[in-house]
């Protein structure tokens, strides 16, 4: 299991995640998830999704809650395209861009975003009150006990979706 | 080498180069048989940005230098070795997309043509093709385009669907239904006898081309969703393996599906057994087209009810995960029905 070093920022979103995925599943070794859908269906994530769509954000809800924790959205503005993840666990999201070369980048801060859209997503997301995360906190692992047996998780899976395959 | 040199040189691969030696240099009509699959992709790849536009050519030269090359080399490896497909297995695998779809039909015509090329006019042309798809789909976005393009091609059931395709016809089966017309076979002895080999290669180009680019495309398209499954692949391919956990975890009466009910996760379950369910997530993921902003998940409808949505309403819709190992699990998804 990951540990995050102590003293630093990501050590204290580090340890705001765990609180939050205690307070969400209960126990990690006995999760029980039906918090997670409550919060899925809040005004704090419906209004979000509202508020990028009346400034002309075309957004496409990928969400399965056999497999998400998290409202999966892709938003679409002037042929630029930013994935989106609005955690149900807490107010913890993910944007991912992809750029003209293919590659994902994780965007955490709005002044540091690679496009128009990715700013405007960000900036929206993080005035809803939610922490954007980056890729190396979303690969720590976590013991958590699992319903197909296996008794480890990603904070990318314990937070937004059931893959091990993260962009 | 530059991007000024390489797209002399491409020029000058399709015989319309200007450089001193130039009468050194292949003519329009100059034999291309016995190039490699590499040349071959190469010769595609700068020809399709010297068809463009010059400010799209110019966009194009950065976005070669920013990483789309080797994946796009990458792809049209896999494009030019996969011909032998049929052309729905070829839309859905390559692309994700269904054998109606203009940039995939395109994209299809250039790979069998550079395939089949005997002849710098013929690459050239190709080459031509490439560039209209490039348009099609818009130069902005062609990066992302060719990026999942050749994450399709590395699809080890992409890989093995290929291969399988590859493999020499089996004479048995050959006895009953030949692998071309008979016509299409007089036509290729002919051109066989009238014009040399490269003759005949061009006939069986050609006749590869009405077999697999039908004026009417035939079949479901990958892409459509609202109809029932009634495509079949003529090719063989081995599927993908299950995730046996995780597939359990939706079909009744498992302990993994007892799991996620205890844990109050929301579980879509599978109206048959677990060898249903696995048959229907490997047909899914075989024919199902990607969903957008998803790594490595695929949805299928089958059109009919396959499974109950955690309210125990009606599911037609199949979604397929492919986890970083390649093994694949299914459940019952979407829209409930009446």
């Amino acid at each position: 299991m990951s540990q995050a070093p102590h003293g630093t920022s990501a050590d204290a979103t580090f340890q705001s995640i765990m609180d939050a995925l205690a307070t969400c599943y209960g126990s990690l070794a006995e999760p029980n998830f039906r918090k997670v859908y409550v919060t899925m269906g809040s005004p704090l994530h419906r209004d979000l999704i509202a508020g990028l769509r009346r400034k002309g954000v075309d957004i496409l809800e990928t969400t399965d809650e056999n497999d998400d924790v998290s409202n999966q959205l892709v938003a679409t503005l002037s042929g630029d395209q930013v994935g989106l993840g609005l955690s149900g666990v807490g107010p913890f999201a993910a944007v991912v861009h992809q750029g003209e070369d293919g590659r994902y980048s994780w965007v955490t801060q709005p002044d540091k975003a690679p496009t128009p859209l990715a700013a405007l997503v960000a900036a929206a997301v993080k005035q809803s009150g939610f922490k954007l995360l980056d890729r190396n906190m979303v690969m720590r692992t976590i013991k958590m006990n699992r319903a197909d047996g296996t008794t480890e998780a990603t904070l990318y899976q314990a937070l937004f979706t059931d893959s091990d395959r993260v962009p | 080498m530059s991007w000024e040199d390489q797209g002399r040189q491409y020029h000058m691969w399709f015989g319309h180069g200007t450089a001193a030696d130039k009468g050194k240099q292949p003519g329009p009509g100059s034999s291309v048989v016995g190039k490699s699959t590499a040349d071959r992709v190469l010769a595609l790849a700068y020809g399709a940005i010297a068809s463009l536009p010059a400010a799209q050519r110019r966009q194009a030269e950065a976005q070669y230098h920013s990483g789309t090359l080797p994946r796009l080399k990458e792809a049209m490896t896999a494009w030019l070795r996969a011909t032998a497909l049929d052309q729905a297995t070829f839309a859905s695998r390559l692309f994700g997309r269904g054998t109606d779809d203009p940039v995939v039909r395109s994209l299809h015509r250039a790979a069998l043509g550079a395939a089949t090329a005997t002849s710098q006019d013929d690459l050239r042309d190709a080459a031509g093709t490439v560039a209209e798809a490039i348009q099609a789909v818009g130069i902005n976005q062609w990066p992302r385009f060719v990026a999942d393009a050749a994450e399709r091609a590395r699809d080890p059931a992409t890989q093995a669907a290929i291969e399988k395709s590859r493999q020499p016809p089996d004479p048995a089966l050959d006895a009953i239904r030949p692998v071309y017309p008979v016509e299409t076979a007089i036509g290729v002895a002919a051109a066989g006898i009238a014009g040399g080999a490269a003759a005949a290669a061009r006939a069986v180009g050609g006749a590869i081309l009405k077999q697999v680019l039908p004026e009417k495309p035939t079949g479901t398209p990958a892409t459509d969703r609202t109809k029932p499954s009634a495509t079949t692949s003529s090719t063989v391919v081995e599927a993908p393996p299950i995730s046996r956990q995780k597939q359990d975890g939706h079909v009744a009466g498992t302990a993994q599906n007892r799991n996620r009910v205890r844990q109050g996760t929301k579980t879509s379950t599978f109206d048959g057994s677990s060898a249903e369910a696995d048959a229907l997530t490997q047909e899914a993921w075989e024919k199902g087209s990607p969903v957008p902003g998803r790594s490595g998940i695929r949805d299928y409808d089958f059109g009919r009810r396959i499974g109950a949505a955690p309210n125990g309403k009606s599911q037609s819709i199949v979604r397929v995960h492919q986890d970083s190992a390649g093994r694949i699990h299914g459940h019952p998804s979407g829209r409930e029905l009446p």
